[in-house]
């Protein structure tokens, strides 16, 4: 809700993982696209995601920024991108994860940074190696670890 | 940053043996804290203050506590090998007394038990620390504590990218005007790691990929809904 370089940074940051989890867990969707997306731009981006494949309903999901860059800011206008990875596991889902890059273009209005164009490069870099056990990797694993677990809050710090 | 103790030149989905400690182990007890009720540092409207360079967590709610909490996790996974002069900033700006001399101790041994990660930041390594996920364990006061699932991607010229997750616990302490580290440890438990990364290809799995797509990227800051 401020107008400046982090705080661009920041919504963007906190839209971009909110928009991942909806993405993942479709029923969030249209929330997140009412509350945080201009209305010109929403059915883009609803029907956008809606080509996508998505994992079964009830699938758990996370989304989380890696890392971010502000492109250009100025007042009331901030163009970010983001590196993202979204997490997805359940019963019948191995936990497994996709990465990309979010570019978004972010106006300030009425009081806070709204989303007006958000576009996804898949993939983004993906780190292929990945240490530890076996056991780390199994859906009861996830469960039992992240149950009650929230996702951050990215902040201006 | 714990690179991986033997980064080995592992193809995509296979696995690495053994998992280095992702997170400082310091467990220390700190005992005799009586937390003040400061208000929050600067007249502070943010959680989270810059202070020489160290992100210091300065809003004395449980918001606050679990923003200070992933802030120090990420940097002190970002520093402690990678930057040892940084390290100690955070160590003096962020740590209990009590705690100070015993994590720089941990610090140095643990880049001497670590000489592969060393050597990866000395060609130019790169890394990022993510906080995926966090719980406010509990939270009294002048004490809480936060349980985080974390990882690290590190990749360089001769280590291709790399991903490692764990979980850790960082208790805190409110001295004075901010949160201070009583305890950060690894938890015995493995921390969630992908079994699949579908997308994983040449296009997008190398060094110079990395390097290329995120140069000019930063990490990302943590703070709260209201600032």
């Amino acid at each position: 809700v401020l107008d400046t370089p982090a705080g661009a940074l920041a919504a963007a940051d906190n839209y971009v993982a909110a928009g991942i989890t909806a993405s993942l867990a479709r029923s969030e969707l249209r929330e997140f696209a009412d509350a945080l997306v201009a209305p010109a731009a929403r059915p883009s981006l609803l029907a956008t995601t809606a080509r996508l494949p998505s994992p079964p309903p009830g699938t758990n999901a996370i989304g989380t920024v890696v890392a971010h860059s502000l492109v250009s800011y100025a007042r009331a206008r901030a163009r970010v991108s983001a590196w993202e990875v979204g997490s997805y596991w359940g019963e019948s889902v191995a936990p497994t994860q996709y990465w990309a890059m979010a570019d978004l273009t972010l106006r300030f209005f009425g009081g806070r940074w709204q989303v007006t164009v958000l576009e996804e490069r898949l993939p983004g870099p993906v780190p292929a190696r990945i240490a530890g056990t076996s056991a780390a990797a199994t859906a009861g694993t996830w469960s039992q670890a992240l149950t009650g677990m929230s996702a951050p809050y990215y902040g201006m710090g | 940053m714990r690179v991986l103790d033997s980064p080995s030149p592992t193809k995509r989905a296979r696995r690495v043996a053994g998992m280095a400690a992702v997170f400082a182990v310091a467990v220390l007890a700190v005992g005799g804290f009586i937390a003040g009720r400061a208000t929050g540092a600067h007249g502070a409207t943010q959680s989270i203050m810059d202070v020489d360079g160290v992100p210091v967590g300065v809003r004395h709610s449980p918001a606050g506590a679990l923003a200070a909490a992933d802030s120090y996790l990420g940097s002190e996974q970002q520093t402690v090998e990678r930057d040892p002069v940084r390290f100690a900033a955070l160590v003096r700006e962020a740590y209990a007394p009590g705690l100070r001399d015993a994590a720089l101790r941990a610090a140095r041994d643990d880049r001497l038990r670590d000489p592969s990660g060393l050597a990866l930041w000395a060609r130019g390594g790169q890394s990022f620390v993510v906080i995926g996920a966090h719980h406010l364990d509990y939270y009294h006061g002048g004490m809480a504590e936060v349980r985080t699932w974390a990882g690290q991607v590190f990749w360089g010229p001769g280590t291709s990218p790399a991903q490692t997750w764990a979980l850790g616990r960082t208790t805190l302490v409110w001295i004075r005007d901010r949160w201070r580290v009583s305890a950060m440890d690894t938890l015995p438990s493995p921390g969630p790691a992908p079994a699949e990364t579908p997308q994983a290809g040449s296009r997008d799995d190398t060094t110079a990929v990395f390097d290329g797509l995120l140069r000019g990227f930063t990490a990302v800051r943590y703070g709260t809904a209201d600032g």
